[in-house]
């Protein structure tokens, strides 16, 4: 895709170091959902979605923080491929996929030149307000 | 340059990889548990490391995810308390700006571009660019210098590194810290003793600023209601939290802290209110030091330290006639350039009356034996000394002496340094005279720094490691002497995240990419694991590794016994077995062998003295980038003194340029004080950083290490932090 997009893979490497591992002024972009939700505890959110995946029988890679956004996605993947997990994945997409995919992608189309990662943001949140609009089995819509 | 929808669609799931998600899931697993709602609390006891007291604290841990520390209340040294800094540290794993993964630099230094490179590249990087540098110096390995920071618990590992790679040049922090104090107290009492806080009744401070600069228990115990009548003397420049919190407070001159001692000496001395049969008995040297201190009379150091003769008799006399008074040795960095003699001059007003091996007064310290960490020593032909071996008369070769060292590796004399290893030690925001220290990372090849954050030191190297997080690491058990010694010990709260490694990991697998002369690597020096050395240090302490991993620390009950030298069970550590009022190995060395008052320079016309000194909120520079903390205190200011700033038209917020006489600046915003000397200014350490990786304190206030010149004492060859005089002016 860097290449179609004709964009160097170098540029791609140091840009990708930038936005998301370490910057100048502090990681613009971090990857972590929960530097996107304003006012809400951060640990908070995190032992909360942790706690979730347990309850779901899904072990998160201690390796990141809970709220690593790669690894939240998997967490929904997983649950929506599993017929029996569909329903939780809904709730949990409702509780845990909101609010900062927005975020993100406005973070990134501010300091992603290239849009590469940017875009990929912007997709992904849309697809996320999408499974979040999409009412509970339980839930009346609108509620 | 930009994606188009079109591209976008077609690189999907590439892109989706981009981010880090691929279609297997690397990050996840299905379990067969499914625990519902909020998980149970699991409690993990460790040591702190956001200060130099390591304490103990119980860490709650819901659901893989760190909630909170609490204390450990029956942790002996913090008494059950756990301060702000402490508490702020749970979460540090999580910061986004922590180091992650190895980095290579790939623009110029400072630049902060940088290539995310694997743990063998990083390391195969720094060996070639290493062994090529020791070539080039006809394979002098002191070319190489290591600098660190105590608190890790695996700062051994990095001095096992330094030694079987063959330099001699080690620095650490006591230079910049309490060396000359050390120093001081060591050649009076043979040791550098504790005061028996709890137990005092009367207690001297000159400068120890204890209400801000934490020191357990000590601060915890000075300032409790429960020792009826106590007295507080503060000396300090500032109105500090402590001066806030004393019964009398002196403005004292700074520098003349010594005079103020000599005085006390000269009073209690020459109104017999000394203890006769403890000098008799245990101090050798009396008649000298009564001699030679009646020409230092009260009113003699009223002109010297601002403080009314009258006011120092009746301190000298309180002192003298209270049972268990101490004149605190305090633990703060060094003053002027005697500041070994005056720590001696306040170490003897103890010694004379009698405030050794008593409650209340100074004890030494104990601690509780481990066994050692040995290994096999590589053997270079032809090793060189350390760099400024020549300079210093009480040289701690582990230590070094970080001033005269830099002095000599800018010149390099007697050779040349050509790289830098440096683990935790934050060099640019620490050493004094930042402009120096740029000037000898300008001569450096090769600058390599492990550490949890991107420091200012970091920031300018070319290669930066990262170290796994103090509530991820095991670290083994560490000994904190004292009146109650306990041993601490680090255990992860939650496992290591990203691609960081502990120490040991780190220095073994840089240690596998280098050779000794015989062609062996230098990783066949290190063997076990850290859990392995743990057992080793306590396995002659029956149930303390069990009683380690339960409660966080170990404590056989033992503490100091009084009385041991003064029954004669044990002898003092000194040349003469006696405590030195004249210091015959001193007279030896050229030294003064008694405290010889010295007036220190005074700043010129439109100069201020520069001070020094910690406070509350923050530890030195670790702590002003921890969001809770930084909310509290986001940005230092220089205090002035009221009539000063009047007469200068400088307001509170105003913005004012300090100006050293090297010609170093800074901008800082005023904050204009009654609570400072108007011959003085100050501002808190811990701002100005220069690494744009360190947001929260990036050109916020100005650091400390830019403004201080680059003095050194020669005797234990402590930098003087307060010998630099600045102009201020508006910006």
């Amino acid at each position: 895709m860097a290449r179609q997009s004709g964009i160097p893979l170098e540029t791609l490497e140091n840009l990708h170091v930038r936005l998301f591992i370490n910057d100048r002024g502090g990681t613009k972009t971090p990857l972590f959902a929960g530097c996107y939700l304003p006012g809400e505890d951060r640990l908070d959110f995190m032992l909360r979605f942790s706690g979730a995946c347990r309850a779901q029988g899904i072990a998160l890679n201690t390796g990141f923080p809970p709220d690593y956004i790669p690894m939240m996605i998997e967490v929904l993947a997983l649950m929506f491929r599993r017929p029996s997990l569909q329903e939780g994945a809904r709730t949990l997409a409702r509780q845990y996929f909101t609010g900062w995919p927005t975020g993100f992608a406005a973070a990134l189309k501010q300091h992603d030149e290239t849009g590469f990662f940017s875009e990929i943001a912007e997709g992904l949140s849309r697809t996320l307000e999408n499974l979040a609009a999409v009412p509970v089995r339980d839930e009346a819509p609108g509620t | 340059m930009s994606v188009s929808r079109r591209t976008f669609l077609k690189g999907t799931v590439a892109g989706v990889a981009g981010l880090g998600v691929v279609p297997v899931f690397r990050h996840i697993a299905l379990t067969q548990d499914r625990i519902p709602g909020d998980g149970p609390v699991r409690y993990v006891n460790s040591s702190c490391a956001i200060c130099t007291n390591k304490c103990v604290f119980r860490g709650q841990v819901v659901n893989g995810v760190i909630r909170r520390l609490e204390p450990e209340p029956d942790f002996p040294k913090s008494r059950g308390m756990m301060c702000a800094r402490g508490n702020a540290g749970a979460t540090t794993p999580y910061d986004p700006d922590r180091l992650k993964f190895p980095l290579i630099r790939t623009g110029k230094r400072g630049e902060g571009k940088w290539k995310k490179v694997s743990w063998d590249e990083a390391f195969a990087y720094i060996a070639e660019k290493t062994n090529t540098l020791v070539k080039e110096e006809g394979g002098n390995r002191a070319t190489i210098a290591f600098a660190s920071s105590e608190g890790t618990y695996q700062e051994h590992y990095w001095n096992q590194f330094r030694e079987v790679f063959g330099s001699p040049n080690s620095l650490r922090h006591p230079t910049l810290c309490l060396s000359s104090n050390i120093r001081g107290f060591q050649s009076v009492f043979g040791t550098y003793p504790n005061a028996d806080v709890a137990n005092s009744r009367y207690i001297i401070l000159a400068g120890a600023d204890r209400a801000e600069a934490f020191m357990t228990p000590d601060t915890i115990d000075m300032f409790n209601k429960s020792m009826p009548g106590r007295k507080l003397i503060y000396l300090d420049p500032r109105f500090t939290k402590t001066a806030a919190k004393a019964d009398k407070w002196f403005p004292i001159k700074p520098g003349t802290d010594m005079a103020f001692a000599l005085a006390m000496l000269n009073v209690i001395i020459g109104e017999n209110l000394y203890d006769k049969a403890f000098v008799r008995e245990h101090c050798t040297g009396f008649e000298e030091l009564a001699a030679h201190v009646t020409q230092y009379t009260p009113e003699w150091a009223q002109g010297e330290t601002g403080i009314e003769a009258s006011e120092i008799r009746t301190v000298a006399r309180e002192f003298a006639q209270t049972p268990g008074a101490v004149f605190y040795p305090g633990r703060r960095s060094s003053w002027l350039r005697d500041d070994v003699q005056t720590r001696r001059a306040i170490a003897m007003v103890n010694a004379v009356t009698g405030s050794f091996d008593r409650p209340g007064g100074l004890i030494p310290n104990i601690s509780i034996p481990m066994k050692g960490y040995f290994y096999e020593p590589a053997w270079y032909s032809n090793p060189r000394p350390r760099l400024e071996e020549e300079d210093v008369m009480f040289l701690n070769p582990r230590d070094g002496s970080w001033i005269a060292w830099r002095d000599r590796a800018i010149k390099g004399d007697p050779y040349r340094i050509r790289g830098m290893f440096i683990n935790k030690q934050n060099v640019i925001d620490s050493v004094p005279d930042r402009n120096k220290t740029f000037e000898l990372f300008d001569k450096l090849d090769l600058i390599v720094t492990i550490d949890t954050m991107m420091s200012d030191t970091a920031w300018y190297s070319d290669v930066v490691l990262p170290e796994s997080n103090y509530l991820e690491r095991f670290d083994p058990p560490y000994g904190l002497g004292g009146i109650e010694p306990v041993i601490v010990l680090r255990q992860p709260l939650i496992a290591p995240m990203y691609d960081t490694r502990p120490c040991f990991d780190i220095v073994k697998g840089l240690a596998a990419h280098f050779e000794d002369e015989d062609g062996d690597t230098l990783d066949t020096y290190f063997s076990g694991t850290v859990e392995e050395h743990a057992e080793m240090f306590v396995s002659g302490l029956p149930g303390a590794m069990e009683m380690l991993r339960e409660k966080g620390f170990y404590t056989d009950g033992r503490s100091a016994v009084m009385g041991e030298y003064r029954s004669g069970k044990k002898t003092v550590a000194t040349p003469s077995k006696k405590i030195e009022l004249y210091s015959e190995d001193f007279a030896g060395r050229g030294l003064d062998p008694m405290p010889v008052y010295r007036r220190p320079e005074e700043p010129g016309k439109g100069q201020f003295r520069f001070l020094v000194g910690r406070h509350a909120i923050h530890t030195h520079s670790m702590t002003a980038a921890f969001p809770e903390l930084n909310w509290h205190m986001p940005e230092n200011s220089l205090w002035i003194n009221a009539a000063k700033a009047r007469e200068m038209g400088i307001r509170s917020g105003d913005l004012v340029v300090a100006q050293n006489r090297s010609g170093a600046e800074v901008r800082i915003k005023a904050q204009v004080t009654e609570g400072i000397r108007p011959d003085c200014v100050y501002f808190a350490h811990g701002f100005g950083s220069l690494s744009q990786g360190k947001p929260l304190v990036y050109g916020k206030g100005a650091t400390q290490a830019a403004i201080l010149e680059s003095h050194f004492e020669p005797v234990s060859g402590n930098a003087c932090m307060h010998e630099t005089f600045v102009e201020i002016r508006k910006a």
